[in-house]
């Protein structure tokens, strides 16, 4: 494993949908990425440009055809399914724009269900949760089923979910696509404080020229390449 | 085997000198006192019979019961059962007949307590083998009940799975998890089930005996269906879990359903 400074290299990523079919799709066309530890940048692009598949490749939930993926200088395409979930266990946390948390499971089961995977005693896999949604302002809700919570709430539980293990990368895709204004604003305020605070690496997929502002660094992608990549010097 | 006799009349018998029943039941009766039945000439057609252990009185001595030394399912005992019903209705010169005509006797009738029992239990086979068939196109139609519910639960909750996946949820865990909550489905479904039809079995055999019948549980039965029901839920839920395990997450979280 090389030291290095960047938590993220792509190199010559190609990634086809229904290969050698009628209907085969180039989703992405030879991408190129470095990002820096701690940095957190935002990528954009119009549907279907190939956004939510490069994050699903940098997550290690998706496969792709050719090219290198280095995570924190670990190259993760020779990891077996079992290596690579847990990887992705202990190094990434995801956030949908659907929030995806478990129904039946309380705030505070759902925050702790990612601790119990790693095999963390319960008791103390509550407190760590517990303590988390206190901080993200949750505290009077740790007993509520994501139904009974709003959807500015939800999203903050899916956070706390992500956050609970210390991932290195934080993958948000379109986090804030379902809720409204000031909600959003909020979710935002709280990835920058995250950033600041624990020095993780956040990637978000948007549409929202607004949250791309917020951001260190700004990736446009477009028909599977990236178009531009900006550094915003001038963030909130 | 035990044949049942049935005389016609009672109140022959009470005053049938050749038949004493007194001596019927002596300590040692001697071949030949026990009346007309064994100590004549038809007796000896029916040597069969041994008086002193093989003849005993049923209902108020209307009824007898004979032993012969037949096997319990020989069919010497049907031949045996005929005999006794010509002896008993012959217009021989038998020193039953004298009795048919002084006393008013009008006969015998032999019944094979075996075979009594065969056409009934031929009754009880057949109805209890409908409900065996009946039970089992139940049982079939639950199989492919759990399984419908299984592949349904684990469709409706795609992207639950992608998302258990994507958190870090191995392939194998999400079959266990899969298997566990049909398993246990199952468990709660037999327990209801056993619970509620060995209720309305012990009803039906209460009323039906109006108490006297001793209900007994058929343990190997429900051995067999417990092991039967939980291996088919196995399988059930092994099925859809792999499938299950083996979609990407990325295809599961993108999936609206």
């Amino acid at each position: 494993m090389v030291q290095t400074n960047n938590i993220l290299e792509i190199h010559e990523i190609h990634k086809f949908y229904a290969k050698g079919t009628n209907s085969e799709v180039h989703a992405l066309r030879g991408i190129d990425l470095t990002i820096k530890k701690g940095e957190m940048v935002a990528i954009m692009g119009t549907s279907g440009c190939g956004k939510t598949t490069l994050l699903n490749i940098i997550g290690g939930i998706d496969q792709f055809d050719s090219g290198d993926l280095l995570i924190d200088g670990i190259d993760i395409r020779s990891f077996s399914d079992t290596k690579m979930t847990e990887f992705r266990a202990k190094n990434i946390g995801f956030i949908f724009q659907l929030f995806n948390l478990f129904p039946f499971l309380t705030a505070t089961q759902n925050v702790m269900f990612p601790l119990l995977i790693l095999k963390r005693p319960r008791v103390k896999a509550r407190q760590e949760a517990e303590l988390l949604l206190r901080e993200l302002g949750l505290g009077g809700h740790l007993k509520h089923y994501p139904s009974q919570l709003s959807g500015g709430q939800q999203q903050r539980v899916a956070i706390a979910r992500s956050l609970i293990t210390q991932p290195t990368i934080l993958l948000g895709d379109e986090p804030t696509g379902d809720l409204d204004f000031t909600t959003s604003s909020d979710i935002i305020q709280l990835f920058r404080r995250i950033n600041r605070e624990n020095k993780q690496t956040l990637i978000l997929v948007t549409h929202s020229k607004w949250i791309a502002k917020q951001c260190d660094r700004i990736i446009e992608i477009g028909d599977g390449k990236i178009l531009t990549d900006i550094q915003n010097g001038g963030k909130n | 085997m035990v044949l049942f006799v049935n005389l016609s009349l009672v109140q022959f018998f009470f005053n049938n000198p050749l038949l004493d029943i007194e001596m019927l039941n002596a300590n040692e009766p001697v071949y030949g006192e026990a009346g007309a039945f064994i100590n004549e000439q038809q007796a000896k057609d029916l040597e069969i019979f041994t008086p002193a252990t093989n003849f005993s009185f049923l209902d108020n001595q209307r009824y007898f019961l004979f032993q012969t030394d037949e096997p319990v399912n020989s069919e010497v005992n049907a031949e045996i059962a005929q005999d006794i019903e010509k002896w008993g209705n012959s217009n021989g010169n038998s020193t039953f007949e004298t009795f048919k005509d002084t006393e008013g006797m009008y006969g015998i009738t032999a019944f094979n307590v075996y075979k009594i029992y065969e056409s009934l239990y031929d009754g009880m086979y057949r109805m209890f083998s409908f409900l065996q068939v009946f039970t089992s196109i139940g049982f079939l139609v639950g199989v492919l009940a759990l399984l419908v519910v299984s592949i349904r639960s684990v469709a409706t909750r795609k992207r639950e799975i992608g998302m258990m996946r994507a958190i870090g949820l191995k392939k194998h865990e999400i079959v266990i998890a899969i298997v566990i909550e049909l398993i246990t489905m199952s468990v709660i479904g037999l327990s209801i089930a056993l619970f509620t039809g060995n209720l309305l079995a012990w009803a039906m055999v209460d009323v039906n005996s109006r108490g006297t019948a001793k209900f007994l549980i058929p343990w190997n039965v429900i051995g067999f269906y417990t092991v039967l029901t939980l291996t088919v839920a196995f399988i059930a839920a092994v099925i859809p879990g792999r499938l299950a395990a083996k979609i990407s997450p990325s295809d599961a979280l993108r999936y609206v359903g």
